[in-house]
């Protein structure tokens, strides 16, 4: 098994509009993959797709060869873009939750994470701030030894200092032979852990390139190309 | 999986349904007090009015509360934003519905049990199991609830064991009704799910149109049980007799609504 996501002829429809057209997709293990696109170019959808969340109208996506299903989910760690665990319940409530559910969540990883970046476990997920709430969210979510990460917008809602925090979490949490998939619309900021970028535009796949390719073909940065892909 | 799955549907559901039970047994207590005869002549009346309308209305706001959680917790939790947790865990959809569906059984359950305990706490309250004795013509005689209650005991030990069994078989078949009706709502939910942008008013017609195939069934098929409906079990088990029959066909319609609701989780789910 070579490759950890694939995507062959992925097609999604929401009513008239179509989110994603007969994308294909590789994506290997061990790396760190920007999926970058503007709004409604299909990313959330493809990630949502991976999970299990939406099904596909026509096509097929396969994580580590398997459809997404109980074992898939066994072994993909998720981030979603929106507020999605229960607002009643405490961090610490909500990390014994992971431990009891995902047998590769590290509680130890957690509770470390949390101290580091002074979030109490006491405290109820409600009552944090809105950034608060997205670093615990992304600290349940690095906490697992997943094989593959799939984070939709991650670092959107913190504050910078934060964000090199968060992406330093990302780079030494996750395991050589795990893929993160991220998706953002801040390029220059994650730039330099990628190791590709996905670029999608109106639901379909624009280039799949290695950051040193484009660098090196394009004479520019990431989000320099990215601004002249996608110049309005 | 399933375990799990409980606890975390029970934490998040008893913190409404404690506080309720609690408040509910309590003035049940006060209420039995209010009653008794040395605290009535003392003008106690007024109180007992109010505190029986409090009484009526918890017992009606725990009823409210059974139907809005099952319907909540299926909805939010499974198709809301917590769905994102929910079906990104490595567990079955049957799961997840099983899940949901144990919790609610046993919440009302447990809502019949305490209103029978509150009915109880009343009773202690009054007094009732209190011997009273009165003095007539130099004769001490015993009198007051304890003697009702113990005579209408007596009176129920008497009856012998087919009311028991009849009373049992009443109990399970509702029970059975009611399990069927909340797979019914599940199955109305999910087919509603289906139609994106008016879920709401789709599962609302799903679950009059499920409840009238099973009406239509009913009709054609002559057998009075199929209609499933909570208040019918009972009356259907007395017109056909065989209480087996009554509860394989429940089991049976109970099971069609799962399967459905399973598999349009697992197959059609959209989570937008």
């Amino acid at each position: 098994m070579s490759e950890l996501l694939t995507c062959e002829g992925l097609t999604k429809h929401y009513g008239a509009k179509t989110a994603l057209d007969g994308v294909d997709l590789h994506i290997g293990f061990g790396k760190i993959v920007g999926l970058l696109g503007p709004n409604g170019s299909g990313k959330t959808t493809l990630i949502k797709l991976a999970n299990g969340l939406l099904q596909p109208d026509s096509g097929s996506i396969r994580i580590a060869g398997m459809k997404p299903g109980v074992e898939s989910k066994a072994i993909v760690s998720y981030l979603p873009d929106a507020d999605w665990l229960p607002g009643w319940m405490r961090v610490e409530q909500l990390v014994k939750m992971f431990g009891d559910f995902y047998k590769d969540f590290d509680p130890a990883r957690a509770n470390e994470m949390l101290a580091n970046l002074e979030l109490s476990p006491k405290d109820v997920l409600k009552t944090l701030s809105k950034g608060n709430r997205e670093k615990v969210q992304l600290i349940l979510a690095m906490s697992r030894n997943a094989r593959l990460y799939l984070l939709d917008e991650p670092i959107g809602g913190v504050d910078p200092a934060a964000r090199d925090y968060i992406l330093h979490t990302i780079l030494s949490n996750y395991s050589k032979d795990a893929t993160v998939l991220i998706s953002t619309h801040l390029i220059e900021d994650i730039e330099p852990v990628l190791d590709e970028a996905i670029f999608l535009k109106e639901g379909t796949v624009f280039a799949h390139r290695s950051v040193d390719e484009i660098r090196e073909n394009e004479g520019m940065s990431v989000d320099a190309y990215f601004r002249e892909v996608f110049k309005c | 999986m399933l375990k799990n799955l409980l606890k975390y549907e029970f934490r998040a559901t008893g913190r409404t349904y404690g506080g309720l039970y609690l408040v509910w047994l309590l003035v049940a207590l006060a209420m039995g007090i209010s009653m008794r005869d040395e605290v009535w002549d003392n003008g106690s009346s007024q109180i007992w009015a109010y505190l029986m309308f409090a009484y009526f209305a918890i017992g009606v706001a725990i009823g409210v509360v059974c139907i809005v959680t099952i319907i909540q917790r299926f909805t939010k939790n499974l198709l809301g934003r917590e769905g994102y947790l929910m079906h990104t865990l490595p567990v079955h959809p049957e799961q997840l519905v099983a899940s949901k569906l144990i919790s609610s059984m046993v919440w009302v359950i447990c809502s019949g049990v305490v209103g029978i305990l509150s009915v109880l706490l009343m009773l202690v309250g009054l007094g009732a199991f209190e011997d009273s004795k009165t003095v007539i013509n130099g004769e001490t005689i015993t009198t007051g609830w304890g003697d009702v209650l113990k005579f209408s005991w007596k009176e129920i030990q008497s009856i012998g064991g087919e009311f028991w069994s009849e009373l049992a078989w009443i109990i399970v078949l509702g029970l059975a009704g009611v399990a069927v009706l909340i797979l019914c709502i599940y199955a109305a939910c999910m087919i509603g799910h289906q139609f994106r942008n008016h879920s709401t008013i789709a599962s609302i017609l799903a679950f009059f149109l499920l409840q009238l195939i099973q009406g239509k069934l009913d009709a054609g098929g002559g057998i009075r049980v199929i209609v499933g409906s909570v208040a019918a079990m009972p009356m259907a088990y007395s017109a056909s007799g065989n209480p087996w029959l009554v509860l394989l066909v429940t089991i049976l319609i109970g099971a069609v609504y799962f399967v459905l609701t399973s598999w349009l989780m697992k197959n059609k789910l959209d989570l937008e």
